[in-house]
């Protein structure tokens, strides 16, 4: 598998990137095709350090399983945490051919899901930027998307803004319903009037995006590696 | 001849004490006899009322450059007031032949500063803020070190090389100088900026590090104040190491004063519920003293007061009722904006004192010089650094904007009128340097600030209305990114953030906000309201416009807004929207004057901008294109709500719809209701007549014409006005729950219409309109007011259609005879509504949509239009 059968979505050439991490592939048991991943503008350092959370995580397993998940306490307190871990386990994210969820995950699917969240990098072209975007997009529709056929519905999205609000106790159902709604409709208007709206589609969830900056905002910059790796 | 007209204004108020004091004089001889010697006592009154005066002038002076959209946008308002100053300190000091006004630190520190830093606080972008807390900090307390330390020893560098000639300061007071100018100023930045509109991160970075800098300054001016004050000698080690310490104890300590008493502020705003006339008391009263103590302190008031604002913002808000947010609103607009306008009057004013004036050509260019180019290099090496570790990266142009943007400003020079003269010899010199940097940043760079940002095409801001889905998503970020932080294990800015709102969420509400704030303080739910809210607002606009409100109250809107959405219980829907509403908006909808306050600000924004947002949450269900060619009785009546189509020129009231409603009224039982209203409001206003008769012609000329078309039509287009659609509408309808029209039964009713003949109609109704845009203004107006009468009608009619298509032919001609009386009365009603409030003219978004129509569609512009042009 290359790097671009691997990650479609990832630039092709990036050859320091790949000088610089095969020279430091000091990562012991790594698989072999993750060394694709550091063309995702990965140092292999965080790549190491990528991999010991793994292995925690999956207490010294080549995969890890959902209950894995469990162990981490920040985790507990997120309302969408159980959406996100699913993430992980979605077929479609993976990039593999096949939809559906998968039991368990290797290392190399991790880092597939944590390069979603790689920052936006100065050398990119537009093209690339723009598939760069959709690739992010694309997970977080996948995540609303919770029934795999392409559309996100409006029971669909109302279990998310349910999901979402549910950190605020007060806030009861029934509003989160009609926010859930109230998106709904705005999203249908944004979508032009020919639509026959029975879910956004990804082509809309494009256009609800549009002139917003979401690489900018989906990134998580894994800055100061080795803080908080050990305290499990 | 701007300033002309300032000198006509001054010598006017001058005039103004001598003859008020003679009137009030009058009026004291009638009331009160024992009294008889009134005197005119200038002197008793004379300070607060030159204060009021100049606070008078300042203003007046705004409104003068308002007049002109050329000036104002060219030149930044501060450079305006600041040439104004200086023109009327030119008129004082010919007058009394000294300079007897001038800027003097106490005032500026004790009441022209607090308010407009505590604006800054209290407004702060919150999240913004703290995004970009790290490159701030950097550029504020680097920057400013690095600006003082490299101006003042490049001018004590060219000072020993003799170009400035024999100045009696040393190292220290280079130092000292350098020092206070370095500071790039708040109140500057925030004057020009706001012209500027540049996009927000780079707003935030320069409008912070002046804010933060502070701390900086304040330190550095004391620690040199103090080593010139000892003397060159005696300055050791140790005191270069209290200097360190202090800047510490002086930033941290006003901002945990100012966050002590933003925890105070919070605490009492919780209590106040039944004081509400003196709640925005507290946050003004409660932020100043937060000022006053780090002052008292020797700490950083500047910081002190605006992490007050900061900090308390979400509880305040949350806390205090909708007016007193309104209130703190503008009043804290109000005195900063003031504060500010009396400061660049003040500033200019200060500077025209020939005793404070002392020249030298070469310390005054050197320091011009030397803080730009300064300024330049620290930013690009800051920036270099910073972008290292920054997503969003800080780019060349945005470069050029922030090294540009380091405007000088009001606080150097209060800073400077402190020195004391004893101590620094060259006080003057320093005085007049800082009040040419001052005038020079502010005026020219002001000036030019704008066509360079234009030139260099720098990201601006763009204003947009809040999306629910951008909230929720932002939210959903929010976790995910938090999420994938503890996942990978690492500490981010995420996992920091989510800490804190935890924390935010499980203590400080609960003991800081109210326990129905805590319910309802969640951000999407606000825009949720704020949305609503809006619509609701432009549904009233809406209402006034057509005359009535009573579109609103038809019924079937609860079946109509689940259309689409896959089998929602109607029940569940309703009670939740409506429940939303009932438990959200509390004081707010009801309450007139908020709700005229937030319209007015949606006016003021953009007029058509109301009706923009109404048409933008249009729900359109699917098929619309079929429907609008149904064929006969092709309908299913299983599922004959998807039939209905519902388009956004609905709303638009184009008149050919109208006559063809019109039409349908003929049918509606409703009308009969509309008889009954007709005539109470008829004996009103027997004055009327000539209106109606004048419509009455108009109408029965087009009535001819449809008749001559043999059927009656309805276009299921216009069956159900989109308005009905939006999610508040079901609050009224499940409120009211007037009547269930059955949604089968109208659309048989459709299907047994010709498709057909809405264009024929469509036709004569321009026709007609033709004829009335021929008429003069006094036709035109009818004209208004019997297409509003006709909305009404349309409306209406809804109420009573579900029996109606049946008698339809029965009942006709009675209707047609009662159809005169209805309208005159509609039409006397909405011309009665017009005398208080003119509905406004609809602009350009309209007309475009009108030329998108089908070609059949095309009328003239709206009425309301042609009586704007012609009147």
């Amino acid at each position: 598998m290359g790097v671009a059968q691997l990650c479609p979505g990832v630039p092709r050439a990036l050859p320091h990137c790949w000088g610089v991490g095969q020279a430091q592939m000091g990562v012991p048991r790594v698989p072999a095709p993750v060394t694709s991943f550091l063309s995702l503008a990965v140092t292999s350092e965080q790549i190491e350090h990528l991999h010991r959370r793994f292995k925690q995580l999956s207490q010294d397993q080549l995969t890890i399983r959902k209950e894995n998940f469990d162990s981490i306490p920040d985790l507990e307190f997120n309302p969408i945490r159980g959406k996100i871990v699913h993430a992980f386990f979605d077929k479609r994210n993976l990039r593999q051919e096949s939809d559906g969820l998968a039991d368990e995950i290797n290392f190399e699917d991790f880092l597939t899901i944590m390069s979603y969240f790689r920052p936006i990098e100065m050398n990119m072209d537009e093209e690339q930027l723009d598939r760069f975007r959709k690739e992010k997009l694309k997970f977080l529709f996948h995540m609303y998307d919770s029934d795999h056929d392409g559309k996100i519905t409006l029971q669909e999205y109302r279990n998310v803004v349910e999901e979402l609000l549910s950190g605020n106790p007060h806030l009861e159902k029934e509003s989160a319903r009609s926010i859930a709604d109230g998106a709904m409709m705005e999203a249908a208007s944004i979508c032009g009037p020919d639509q026959v709206y029975e879910g956004i589609t990804f082509e809309d969830f494009l256009k609800m995006w549009q002139g917003i900056d979401i690489e900018t905002k989906m990134h998580v910059r894994f800055l100061n590696v080795d803080t908080i790796a050990h305290c499990y | 001849m701007r300033q002309a007209s300032g000198v006509a204004l001054l010598l006017g108020l001058m005039v103004l004490p001598a003859a008020l004091g003679q009137r009030s004089s009058e009026s004291h001889k009638n009331s009160s006899q024992s009294f008889a010697i009134v005197s005119f006592k200038w002197d008793h009154v004379k300070e607060p009322y030159i204060i009021a005066l100049w606070i008078l002038v300042a203003s007046l002076a705004k409104i003068v450059f308002h007049l002109s959209h050329k000036v104002t946008r060219v030149v930044p308002e501060s450079a305006l007031l600041i040439v104004l100053g200086v023109f009327l300190g030119g008129i004082v000091l010919a007058a009394d032949h000294i300079a007897s006004f001038s800027l003097t630190p106490t005032v500026f520190f004790f009441y022209l500063l607090p308010p407009i830093v505590l604006d800054a606080g209290y407004f702060m972008p919150n999240r913004l803020f703290f995004g970009n807390l790290g490159s701030i900090l950097l550029y504020a307390v680097i920057g400013t070190i690095w600006n003082a330390a490299t101006t003042g020893l490049s001018l004590y560098g060219v000072y020993l090389t003799g170009i400035m000639g024999e100045l009696q300061s040393g190292l220290l007071d280079f130092l000292l100088f350098g020092s206070l100018i370095a500071a790039v100023d708040p109140v500057a930045v925030l004057a020009v900026f706001e012209e500027v509109h540049v996009n927000e991160v780079l707003f935030i970075i320069v409008f912070g590090e002046s804010l933060l800098n502070d701390a900086v300054t304040v330190v550095l001016y004391n620690v040199f104040d103090s080593f010139v004050g000892i003397g060159a000698e005696n300055v050791t080690g140790i005191e270069c190491l209290k200097g360190i310490v202090s800047f510490f104890v002086v930033s941290l300590g006003g901002t945990l004063v100012g966050i002590f008493f933003a925890f105070l502020l919070s605490l009492v705003s919780r209590f106040t519920k039944h004081v509400r006339i003196i709640e925005p008391g507290f946050v003004f009263v409660i932020s100043y003293l937060s000022y006053l103590t780090a002052e008292m302190l020797s700490l950083s008031a500047i910081l002190a007061i605006t992490f007050c604002g900061i900090c308390c913002q979400k509880y305040v808000k949350a806390n205090i009722s909708e007016q007193s947010s309104t209130t703190v609103r503008y009043t804290m607009k109000m005195l900063a904006s003031g504060a500010e306008t009396i400061i660049f009057m003040f500033l200019g004013i200060s500077a025209v004192d020939p005793k404070i004036w002392r020249w030298n050509t070469a310390f005054i260019l050197l320091t011009l010089v030397f803080i730009s180019v300064y300024r330049v290099i620290g930013v690009i090496i800051q920036t270099w650094i910073l972008n290292r570790y920054r997503t969003v990266q800080l780019e060349i142009i945005d470069q050029v904007v922030m090294s540009y943007g380091g405007l000088r400003g009001a606080v150097a020079f209060a800073l400077v009128a402190l020195l004391d003269k004893d101590k620094v010899k060259d006080r003057d010199l320093f005085v007049s340097t800082t009040i040419i940097v001052v005038f020079f940043t502010v005026i020219f760079q002001g000036l030019t600030i704008k066509p360079l940002v234009q030139w260099l095409k720098v990201k601006k801001t763009e204003h947009r209305e809040p999306k629910l889905n951008e909230k929720l998503h932002g939210r959903a970020f929010d976790h995910i990114l938090s999420a994938i932080e503890d996942i990978s294990g690492q500490i981010g800015h995420h996992y920091l953030r989510d800490k804190w709102t935890n924390f935010d969420r499980k203590f400080l509400r609960k003991l800081l906000m109210r326990k129905s704030a805590q319910k309802s303080r969640d951000q999407i739910l606000n825009v949720f309201h704020e949305l609503n809210l809006k619509d609701a607002i432009s549904y009233v606009a809406e209402g006034e416009r057509r005359g009535s409100l009573a579109f609103i109250r038809s019924p079937s809107t609860d079946n109509m807004v689940n259309v689409d959405f896959s089998a929602p219980l109607p029940s569940t829907m309703e009670s939740s929207v409506s429940y939303l509403l009932r438990e959200k908006t509390g004081p707010v909808c009801l309450d007139m004057q908020a709700l005229e306050q937030r319209r007015k600000s949606i006016r003021d924004t953009e007029d058509s901008l109301a009706h923009h947002t109404l048409q933008q949450y249009l729900y359109k269900p699917r098929q619309e294109r079929n429907s609008s060619v149904i064929p006969n009785g092709n309908i299913p009546s299983e599922n004959p709500v998807q039939d209905f189509t519902l388009k956004e020129k609905d709303l638009e009231f184009s008149e050919s719809e109208e006559n063809n409603d019109y039409e349908t009224l003929h049918l509606g039982k409703g009308v009969d209701f509309l008889a009954n209203v007709t005539k109470e409001s008829f004996a009103d206003t027997p004055a009327g007549d000539m209106d109606h008769d004048v419509e009455m012609t108009e109408y029965s000329s087009s009535d001819d014409q449809l008749n001559q078309n043999g059927s009656v039509s309805v276009n299921p287009l216009h069956f159900f006005p989109s308005c009905l659609q939006m999610p508040w509408t079901q609050n009224y309808s499940s409120l009211e729950n007037r009547g269930n029209i059955s949604l089968s039964a109208v659309s048989e009713y459709i299907a047994s219409c010709d498709p057909n003949v809405p264009d024929l109609f469509w036709e004569s109704g321009t026709d007609m309109n033709n004829k009335e845009t021929v008429n003069s203004g006094y036709c035109s107006e009818v004209s208004f007011k019997s297409e509003n009468s006709q909305e009404e009608n349309t409306l209406l009619m809804f109420e009573g259609l579900e029996d109606s298509y049946m008698k339809e032919p029965q009942e006709k001609k009675m209707l047609l005879d009662i159809e005169g009386n209805y309208r005159s009365a509609a039409a006397r009603r909405v011309q009665s509504r017009r005398s208080f409030h003119r509905p406004k003219p609809l602009h350009h978004p309209k007309l475009q949509k009108l030329a998108s129509l089908p070609a059949s569609c095309h009328v003239p512009p709206h009425s309301l239009e042609q009586e704007e042009t012609q009147l």
